[in-house]
């Protein structure tokens, strides 16, 4: 049963991307364009469907999904049988893989990067494959959103809670309603098609790749030698940062690719825009939009950066400005707003404020309530090393790498590896000075977009929130090294970037909690085994684990209680527990809930205020209390009583 | 350096002469110069934990 999934699951995969690829213009796009233009149309017909499937009714299940996205990409790929195109699509990626085999022969750096990717993708597999979900908001509200929509066969909001911060502690499952979440859709389509969530830390990986074909897509448009655009994606793929996220359950990865797929698709390489090309780039935005909050400040600049590089291409060209500008600006907003408006409107709708739970304020007038400032989450983050600094500072610090641990997926100092700091940074100003130069002011804007999101990033020294910059550098320095510097440049420069890329590369490999010895205790154990709160002990509580082990054999309904972070290891692997959260308002109501739920086990904080009514109430029976961090779990009798 | 052998991945001809154009402009010894400085300001900034993971982590896949 579960080899049949997995084979659905791969196959689907396959013939909606395929279906795509398929119908594209071979004329009109190059095959990388296709490749990045059929990634993102395949991402927005999942979310389309699960849109379809998940909003108006509770219909969202592995066998609707797989019956309307087999369907509607089965009649796409007849459509390109039909045209005879379908064998020409699968020559055209043969063709692409010789071509990029024959690039990264060129020399020793694409040889090096070449190996190092394939070492990275590898490694990033095999860890993804058998860790469990180990990121702090991935297991506070990424997943757990996986978990309620998968439960409840929609994407409605669940009731939880309404305060992210209480006297009980962070009640992190308050954000699964609160933020966007077009990815954790990406994240459910991996995990509701295969029936558990062995490939969910593989999705930003998919994203990561496709980053590196944009990055490679964008040099190209910008003049780079092939060999070096080819470098420059896959400088891309091993920024240390970038190989952390490849293998984790965040959002950034996926938002900095698809950014990077709009950078590409906006700039053709000359004046004339192709519409599908900027639809599909409103397309990659809208994503972007409606997975984060940033999103709201990026796509404006994508929008300038459009109508500028129109104006200046018609004024240099002597052509209308205005009604080409308006047109390729509605073809870019348009699927942007379709795409990524939905979280924002449902918001507003349900609780009053697009930002719920932020209070909105404006030049000091409140325009939005909301139960949090943002200067409190931000207090709370914000790292001690860069207290009393300005932007510029805190971005020389953090891009020098003033590193306090390892490389890792949200490492708050650090992270775009030596190789932005030591070759990116000066790459991107010699870069940019060459175009001032040549007046070259269409390309002059895309770095100056780059550069735009990262000043209006609130928290741009985080560099999780930034990694297309990671991509800008790995251009920048691919447009200067194949312009061919003096050999004996050249050849110190090549010699700088593979010891700082090796460096970087095992550097990103060497996490804490991914030593080899941990992992061969992992594997020393069965699958099912493998928790969360096994790998990270620090953070999550071994009263995760003991629910478990309870409900390995037989999944169970479980409620939680307040204060409580982390959530999502309450699903099991396999997410075949139901988990509610219920408001604890009055005993017998509560009670009620727990009843008709047929909840068996309940986990809770010490202290916390469900622990006054599991006191009172002899339906509950503590059957596991972890000292260490105050949790407490209890079984409940309601059920057995009554029957 | 450059492959044009495929028509998929040749670059626009305006951009083709500009690299070709590049090539004189772009100071490749003042980018080498700014590369060290900033390299050494890297290899200069402590980060001993990092360091600690990676001697680790190589010392148990050498055992």
């Amino acid at each position: 049963m579960e080899f049949g999934r997995w084979i659905v699951f791969l196959v689907l995969n396959i013939v909606i991307f395929v279906g795509w690829f398929g119908v594209l213009n071979r004329q009109a796009h190059t095959v990388s364009t296709r490749l990045i233009i059929a990634f993102t149309l395949s991402t927005a017909q999942i979310l389309s469907s699960m849109f379809f499937l998940g909003l108006p009714w509770a219909r969202l299940t592995a066998v609707n999904l797989a019956l309307l996205n087999g369907g509607f990409s089965g009649a796409l790929l007849a459509m390109s049988a039909l045209r005879q195109q379908l064998l020409i699509t699968f020559a055209d990626l043969g063709r692409a893989a010789r071509d990029l085999i024959a690039a990264t022969r060129g020399g020793p750096v694409p040889k090096i990067l070449t190996i190092l990717t394939a070492v990275v993708i590898a490694w990033t597999v095999f860890i993804a494959l058998i860790y469990p979900p180990v990121e702090w908001d991935s297991l506070m509200y990424h997943l757990p959103a996986v978990g309620h929509y998968m439960q409840q066969e929609s994407i409605t909001d669940p009731p939880l809670p309404m305060e992210a911060y209480s006297e009980h502690g962070i009640d992190g499952s308050v954000w699964v309603n609160a933020f966007p979440k077009n990815i954790e859709l990406l994240f459910l389509w991996a995990t509701i098609i295969p029936g558990n969530d062995t490939v969910v830390d593989l999705v930003e990986m998919i994203f990561a790749l496709i980053g590196m074909v944009a990055v490679y897509v964008l040099a190209i448009r910008l003049g780079v030698a092939r060999e070096w655009a080819v470098s420059a994606g896959m400088l891309f793929f091993l920024t240390p940062i970038v190989m952390a996220q490849s293998r984790s359950g965040l959002i950034d990865l996926s938002n900095s690719a698809l950014v990077l797929v709009s950078l590409a698709l906006l700039f053709s390489g000359t004046s004339q825009r192709r519409p599908s090309e900027v639809v599909v780039a409103g397309i990659a935005m809208g994503i972007v939009v409606g997975s984060k909050w940033s999103g709201l400040l990026f796509l404006p600049v994508l929008l300038a950066m459009l109508i500028g590089q129109r104006f200046y291409w018609n004024y240099r060209d002597r052509m209308p400005k205005l009604r080409q500008a308006v047109n390729e600006s509605v073809l870019f907003i348009g699927p942007a707003l379709i795409f990524g408006s939905y979280w924002y409107v449902k918001n507003w709708y349900l609780y009053g404020n697009p930002l719920w739970p932020f209070r909105i304020s404006l030049l000091g007038r409140q325009i939005f309530s909301g139960v949090l400032a943002e200067s409190v989450v931000r207090g709370r983050i914000f790292p001690s090393q860069l207290q009393g600094m300005n932007v510029l500072q805190m971005l020389w610090t953090s891009w020098r790498e003033l590193i306090i641990y390892g490389y890792d997926h949200d490492m708050k100092l650090g992270g775009l590896g030596p190789f932005w700091f030591i070759l990116g940074l000066p790459a991107i100003f010699y870069t940019l000075l060459w175009m001032i130069r040549r007046r070259e002011w269409a390309q002059v804007l895309i770095f100056l977009a780059a550069a735009a999101m990262l000043v209006l990033h609130p928290d741009n020294w985080w560099t999780r929130y930034t990694m297309f910059i990671a991509g800008l550098g790995a251009i920048a320095y691919a447009f200067i090294r194949s312009a061919g510097p003096r050999p004996e440049v050249a050849r110190l420069l090549d010699i700088m970037l593979i010891v700082m890329v090796i460096y970087s590369t095992i550097a990103g490999l060497t996490a804490g909690y991914y030593q080899p010895a941990k992992i061969r205790a992992l594997l020393a154990k069965p699958a099912n085994l493998r928790t969360s709160a096994g790998v990270r002990p620090e953070i999550i509580s071994r009263a995760f684990d003991y629910i478990a082990g309870e409900t390995a054999g037989e999944p169970a309904n479980i409620a939680y209680g307040s204060g409580l972070d982390f959530t999502y290891p309450l699903w099991g692997s396999a997410l075949r527990n139901r988990v509610y959260y219920l408001r604890p308002n009055r005993l017998s109501s509560w009670v009620e809930k727990l009843r008709e739920k047929r909840v068996r086990y309940l986990l809770i904080k010490k202290d916390g205020p469900e622990q006054v009514f599991v006191d009172k109430s002899p339906l509950f029976r503590r059957v596991y209390f972890d000292r260490r961090r105050g949790y407490e779990v209890y079984t409940f009798r309601g059920i057995q009583t009554e029957g | 350096m450059r492959s044009t052998h495929f028509a998929e991945y040749r670059p626009k001809a305006d951009n083709i002469q500009l690299l070709e154009e590049r090539v004189e402009k772009v100071s490749s010894r003042g980018f080498l110069a700014a590369a060290i400085v900033l390299c050494m300001i890297y290899a200069a900034t402590p980060r001993p934990i990092l360091y600690e993971d990676i001697v680790k982590w190589l010392s148990q896949v050498i055992r």
